[in-house]
């Protein structure tokens, strides 16, 4: 169990190791040097912002500063946001995402998981069909889509929310919802295909057989096992939540995490970019290490070694 | 000897009839896998439709281009946000005979009574603060004032600011509740949010007037012009459509052919190697896949610019992960198996084994992973493009169409809904046809 986990933990950090060094080849692999761009600086000025940054050090030099820096939790400063370390950027932003992405996170468990047995034991019934066209659709309309129908339907005819910002409470329903609809519809999915497989085990014949009430077998015993491939999603959903966050956040006005990623993007702010990389990666091999690491708890019968 | 021979009667020397030579055969015909795989597939009538739809997509995002009237660039300004239903006036005296469109931003555009756009008039005469402007059409008078709106709305907020929002008011308090009301006015009450309803929605917001009379009486036309209306720029939203299924489809089916070619070789050469080999290449396979695929692909756009040439690229560098793995499962459990041991015992050399034995065998899986991988790619473009990383001005596909509407999503929502819908279909088919492929070609995969 502890051999697991060290594994575990060995793999995670190797993995972050691996996505720090990309990140960093990419973006030394772009010619020029990033203050040079548009500007037009004082040769002198140059020299001293290169000297500065340490644009001036040799690659290797570069590489290991930036890993020494990194593991001390120092991103360094922004390039275009002048005076702001990446620290303070990625830190006014992060719990706007967080917030969002934690709703986000509850409801699809929740709803997901409820769908999944109302549609496993209604099977082929109204209720059934109707979920799956449901799920249907949310799989297949993307995001950015749905989050422009959402603000047209309730801010613009009906009114009921603000359509932009996050400063009234009611902000956070639009980005929640379309952030939540996709892994939503693969969570109910999921969930229906495995409570249908644990319905028909025999297990479940016995505890009906013995005269246990039916809600008491599928809270008790089918949806224990059933809910297993869940838990082994929320890994994948915590990437989706976090990638959908880059164009939700746009569409909704939300000074995010993901709108700031793409607005380094786009604006080419090198240490930003790089910041924001490591610290998605590193949250994002967290979350899959803490899901492994509980999946051992939830689910005993796979043995680790 | 000679007594056993008169026994065998000369009718047995005779030759069998046409039907019972083939009484012994097997009457089904050998299906070949992908044949077999076909006829499963063609009893599936979802996968079927979603088939039909798909090659009509890229026929249409093909051919159309060749003959259509407009090219995706073409800009004409003075038609500019015409949406696909008109709603026109029908002038009709002895001095004109045409019919106008009043458009969301009170310019007036001469069509004709089927719907074709012809051409935007000049005002003689245009009164921005005042709000009107005026046309001279063969020396009668064409007057547009569009300060009803205006005037209401400011006669809307002194309400809201006198009662409040949910406070209610007497129709006759304002000048445009007592149009509305006519007659009944002086006895109406209404809320405030009914008023900003009416507001909104019920009444005229701009009154055109032409020779002296109202024109009131408008009929709904479909734009002949642009079938599907113009956009910002007054461009063929119709033909950019088809152009933005031509960049998706080509993201598609290249990024799925790419990952196919490195993701088959790396499977292929890590399940066959084994050992420390597949370990490690492996593990590789593991740490890529731990972080979602986007963020290494808008960090190769970032390098490499935005353009279609490198999100083929990005999305080729980083989606081969899954490929990898299902055909590196595949070999493992194909390779100990009697015809690979057959064919290397007849000395094929492993290149051999691969394309002639392994690879065929692997077909179906190989196929239906393509087929999932396709709508994921498209998906992953309209993001891209979606949030500016995607292809660059004029070009146009569905995430940029989506995005250049977004600005005037309340005004202009047919600018939105149509690149939307086309996106929308466009995966919805190619989900359902590659369940149908998954189902008819890889059943054990089937959930």
């Amino acid at each position: 169990m502890i051999r697991y986990i060290i594994k575990r933990v060995i793999a995670a950090l190797i993995t972050i190791w691996f996505i720090m060094t990309l990140t960093f080849i990419l973006m030394n692999v772009i010619p020029g040097s990033p203050i040079s761009t548009d500007k037009v600086y004082d040769v002198t000025l140059q020299a001293a912002l290169e000297e500065k940054y340490g644009l001036n050090d040799p690659w290797y030099e570069r590489y290991i500063k930036y890993l020494v820096d990194y593991a001390h939790g120092d991103f360094g400063m922004s390039y275009l946001k002048v005076g702001l370390s990446t620290n303070e950027i990625i830190g006014a932003g992060f719990p706007y995402s967080l917030r969002i992405g934690i709703y986000s996170s509850f409801l699809i468990v929740i709803f997901g998981v409820l769908a999944g047995i109302l549609a496993a034991l209604r099977q082929n019934k109204l209720v059934d069909r109707f979920l799956m066209v449901l799920s249907t659709l949310g799989s297949t309309i993307p995001s950015f889509v749905f989050a422009t129908l959402y603000l047209f339907l309730f801010s613009k005819i009906l009114g009921l929310v603000p359509a932009f910002g996050v400063t009234q409470w009611k902000g956070y329903i639009g980005p929640v919802l379309v952030t939540s609809v996709f892994s939503m519809a693969f969570v109910t999915r999921l969930m229906r295909t495995s409570m249908i497989e644990e319905l028909n085990q025999d297990y479940i014949r016995t505890a009906r057989a013995k005269g246990i009430s039916e809600f008491k077998v599928i809270t008790k015993h089918a949806m224990r096992n059933a809910i297993l491939p869940v838990v082994t999603y929320i890994g994948p959903m915590v990437a989706m939540v976090v990638t959908g966050s880059f164009v939700i956040e746009k569409v909704f006005g939300i000074p995010g995490i993901g709108s700031l990623f793409t607005s380094s993007v786009l604006s080419r702010d090198y240490t930003l970019i790089m910041g924001i990389t490591v610290f998605f990666a590193v949250f994002l091999v967290v979350c899959t290490l803490i899901v492994d690491i509980l999946y051992v708890f939830v689910d005993p019968r796979i043995k680790y070694d | 000897m000679e007594q056993n021979i008169p026994q065998i009667s000369p009718e047995l020397w005779k030759p069998l009839e046409a039907g019972e030579k083939d009484s012994e055969k097997i009457e089904k015909p050998s299906l070949t896998f992908l044949q077999d795989g076909w006829r499963r597939l063609k009893k599936n009538k979802t996968a079927m439709v979603s088939m039909v739809l798909i090659l009509l997509l890229i026929l249409g995002a093909i051919l159309i281009p060749y003959f259509w009237p407009y090219s995706y660039e073409e800009q004409t300004l003075t038609l500019s946000n015409t949406p696909p239903f008109l709603d026109i006036y029908p002038l009709n005296d002895d001095a004109n005979n045409i019919c106008i469109f009043i458009t969301q931003s009170y310019d007036v555009i001469e069509v004709t009574p089927d719907g074709e756009l012809l051409q935007l008039l000049q005002p003689d005469y245009k009164d921005v603060i005042g709000r009107k402007s005026t046309y001279d059409l063969n020396g009668k008078q064409l007057v547009i004032d569009y300060s009803l709106y205006t005037q209401a709305l400011k006669e809307y907020n002194a309400l809201e600011k006198k009662y409040g929002e949910d406070g209610s008011v007497s129709a006759t308090e304002a000048d445009y509740l007592t149009t509305y009301f006519g007659e009944d006015a002086a006895d109406t009450t209404v809320s405030v949010l009914e008023a900003k309803n009416i507001l909104e929605e019920k009444i005229d917001k701009c009154s055109i007037t032409y020779d002296g009379n109202k024109l009131t009486e408008s009929k709904s036309v479909h734009n002949k012009t642009f079938v599907l209306g113009s956009d910002s720029l007054g461009r063929d939203l119709f033909i950019r459509v088809v152009y933005g299924a031509r960049v998706s489809l080509t993201v598609g089916v290249v990024a799925a052919l790419v990952n196919f070619l490195i993701g088959v070789f790396y499977g292929c050469f890590s399940g066959y190697k084994g050992g420390n080999v597949d370990t490690v290449m492996m593990r590789i396979v593991d740490v890529i896949d731990s972080v979602p695929m986007t963020l290494y692909v808008i960090l190769i756009m970032v390098i490499i610019g935005s353009g279609m040439a490198s999100i083929i690229l990005a999305l080729g560098l980083t989606y081969w992960v899954r490929m990898a793995r299902i055909v590196r499962g595949q070999v493992l459990s194909l390779k100990n198996s009697e015809f690979v041991l057959a064919a290397r015992t007849l000395g094929a050399s492993t290149g051999r084994i691969f394309v002639k034995h392994l690879i065929p065998n692997m077909m179906g899986t190989i196929m239906v992973a393509i087929a999932m991988q396709i709508p994921n790619a498209i998906f992953t473009e309209a993001f891209l493009s979606f949030i500016g990383l995607g292809v660059s001005a004029p070009m146009a596909s569905w995430g940029t169409l989506c995005n250049d509407a977004l600005a005037s999503i309340y005004v202009y929502p047919y600018q939105l809904l149509i690149p939307a819908v086309a996106i929308s279909v466009t995966i919805l088919a190619l989900n359902l046809f590659s369940d149908g492929l998954r189902d008819a070609f890889d059943p054990k995969q089937r959930k």
